[in-house]
């Protein structure tokens, strides 16, 4: 534990020993602040607007936090101080996990200061806006471990941050892939089926199925209930088990690099 | 203290490890001699549990490196060929978070740094950022960063890399001293200087053991003046005959003088085991022909391997990276 806390440490540090914590902030604080006062203007006090209009940045944001955590020990050699160390590899990305998160949570306070000026300028904070507040954290949580994955996984750090944003780019075209796929598969069932053994109904379900399916696995997708208001336990086991899984990949793709070194 | 069992190691289809076995005993200072390439840095890495060996046993004070890495890693200081610092943090940032990292006590570490830094003389740059040190600094912040923790093992690849003459001496004297009260692995390519830091010397070649044994045997290599250079101030066509005629003289070859000056040079090579420089120092005054300089010719660490592998054939790879390692900063 002691060991992880050391990292946790020195990583949180190196975000603002170089640019990029300072850049993140200014431009998270720069952004979210503009949308804040425009919303202001045009239709009030809306956490939940701002929130889930700074989320759509994440594929920005997200990749710029993480694309660093291991390429840049991998460029500078200091990764031979970390593997050689009695700290266990869990340590290790836990470590810089964590501390990404946290750094996520300091470039995001601006949306605190936001909520406790509109409150108290006599604003309401609706519970919707509190689950979309978790929503918001949530997903950050399982973006923040793919990129620490892509990270573990690139030669360098545009490699991992290139990655990360395809990926997440993906995320947002998700449910038009889902649609894409779910269409083609009903059309294919409806054009092989020559002696009609399928229904048709039966063609479209199967189509329907594979399209929730495929929008069942993007992460933001799944917290959608939560903006409006309802907070089901769900969407939360399957996010923070998607933040699991993927660093949970990343003690594995740090353990292959260690043993098949070409 | 480090028992190695039939290391191997592959990088795809090439061996850079093969069937190494040694064993350290407690107190000793090992030094691990070869050319570049020769797989002293690979067989580091795989002892300090930094990489994998495709098969074989690492054992660090009867701890599996592999079985039991925490355990076995808490014992060991390991000095890589690049030091492994952190340029965005200052000198005592860096090794408060070594301490942290290997767990030394919160209570215990200002003292245990202040000997440490003491030791490798970066007291005064400790508040300093490492990243606007210079060369021979950065070595000794690294060396610091693996004395951190007491470990019983320390591994160093080639620790005098890159520092200048006066700080090589400090730094093996520095590592002699450890060696009383460690255990220390070391790798270099310059031959004097494992005999001179040494109990016992491995020289690798090609990620083969080709001799192990005490330094007094490799000493044998380095101190007798078999070759030598001299530079006199004579004719070349003239002296050229008179020196291969001294008895004892194996052979001379003339060397490239500076055009416009008398200064004729030449390599004097000895039959094995003769002294020469008194015979050649008479020849020459006899002619009246001062000699301006004389040096004797180390042997490279191909000639020792010619030696010690009885005479194989060298590859002009080895050559080229014999050369260098004696080139380099002796």
């Amino acid at each position: 534990m002691k060991r992880l806390e050391a990292i946790f440490q020195r990583e949180l540090l190196s975000y603002f020993k170089s640019a990029t914590g300072w850049v993140l902030m200014a431009i998270f604080f720069g952004l979210s602040s503009f949308y804040f006062s425009i919303n202001l203007l045009a239709r009030g006090f809306f956490m939940a607007g701002e929130m889930q209009f700074m989320q759509s940045l994440f594929v920005m944001f997200i990749p710029i936090l993480t694309m660093k955590i291991f390429t840049e020990e991998r460029r500078n050699g200091t990764e031979v101080l970390l593997y050689t160390s009695p700290a266990s590899v869990w340590e290790i990305v836990m470590g810089k996990y964590l501390a990404a998160c946290t750094m996520f949570l300091l470039m995001t306070s601006s949306i605190w200061l936001h909520m406790l000026i509109g409150y108290l300028m006599g604003g309401m904070i609706h519970p919707a806006d509190w689950s979309t507040f978790i929503a918001f954290y949530l997903t950050a949580m399982a973006y923040i471990a793919i990129g620490t994955f892509f990270s573990a996984i690139a030669e360098n750090q545009v490699v991992a941050a290139v990655v990360s944003v395809v990926v997440f780019f993906l995320f947002i075209l998700m449910d038009t892939f889902a649609q894409m796929v779910g269409s083609f598969i009903t059309t294919f069932l409806g054009a092989i089926d020559f002696a009609n053994v399928i229904k048709s109904q039966g063609a479209i379900d199967a189509g329907a199925a594979v399209e929730k399916a495929i929008s069942w696995l993007t992460p933001s997708n799944r917290v959608a209930v939560y903006t409006e208001g309802v907070f089901s336990i769900l969407p939360f086991v399957f996010l923070l088990s998607y933040a699991f899984l993927f660093l949970f990949f990343t003690t594995r793709a740090i353990e292959k690099r260690r043993w098949t070194q070409k | 203290m480090i028992e190695i069992n039939n290391l191997v190691k592959y990088y795809g289809d090439n061996k850079a490890v093969d069937d190494i076995t040694f064993r350290v005993e407690e107190g000793e200072i090992l030094g691990f001699l070869g050319p570049n390439g020769a797989g002293k840095t690979t067989t580091m890495n795989i002892l300090t549990g930094y990489i994998s060996a495709t098969s074989g046993v690492v054992k660090i004070n009867g701890y599996d490196i592999l079985e039991e890495p925490a355990e076995a890693r808490s014992h060991i200081g390991y000095l890589p060929e690049h030091p492994p610092l952190y340029l965005d943090m200052t000198v005592l940032e860096y090794l408060r978070f070594v301490c942290n990292l290997k767990g030394v006590p919160k209570h215990d570490q200002a003292a245990h740094l202040s000997i440490i830094m003491k030791r490798v003389w970066i007291t005064d740059v400790m508040d300093r950022l490492i990243g606007n040190l210079s060369k021979g600094y950065r070595q000794r912040v690294g060396l610091a960063q693996a004395l951190v923790g007491r470990p019983a093992v320390l591994v160093l690849d080639e620790p005098t890399n890159g520092l200048d003459p006066r700080q090589i001496i400090d730094v093996r004297n520095l590592i002699k001293e450890l060696g009383k009260s460690h255990t220390i692995i070391l790798s270099s390519h310059i031959l004097p200087e494992v005999s001179a830091v040494c109990d016992r010397a491995i020289i690798i070649n090609r990620g083969k053991i080709v001799n192990v044994g005490p330094v007094a045997s490799l000493s044998g290599y380095t101190e007798t003046a078999e070759d030598i250079e001299i530079a006199v101030d004579a004719p070349a066509r003239q002296a050229l005959p008179k020196l291969r005629q001294i008895d004892g003289v194996k052979s001379v070859t003339q060397m490239p003088a500076k055009p416009g000056t008398t200064v004729a040079f030449f390599h004097i090579e000895a039959v094995e085991g003769r002294d020469v420089r008194r015979a050649v120092f008479y020849e020459m005054s006899r002619m009246a022909w001062p000699i301006l300089a004389m040096r004797s010719v180390e042997p490279t660490l191909e000639d020792i391997f010619l030696r010690v592998t009885g005479g194989a054939p060298a590859s002009p790879d080895d050559i080229a990276a014999a050369q260098s390692a004696n080139t380099g900063n002796a």
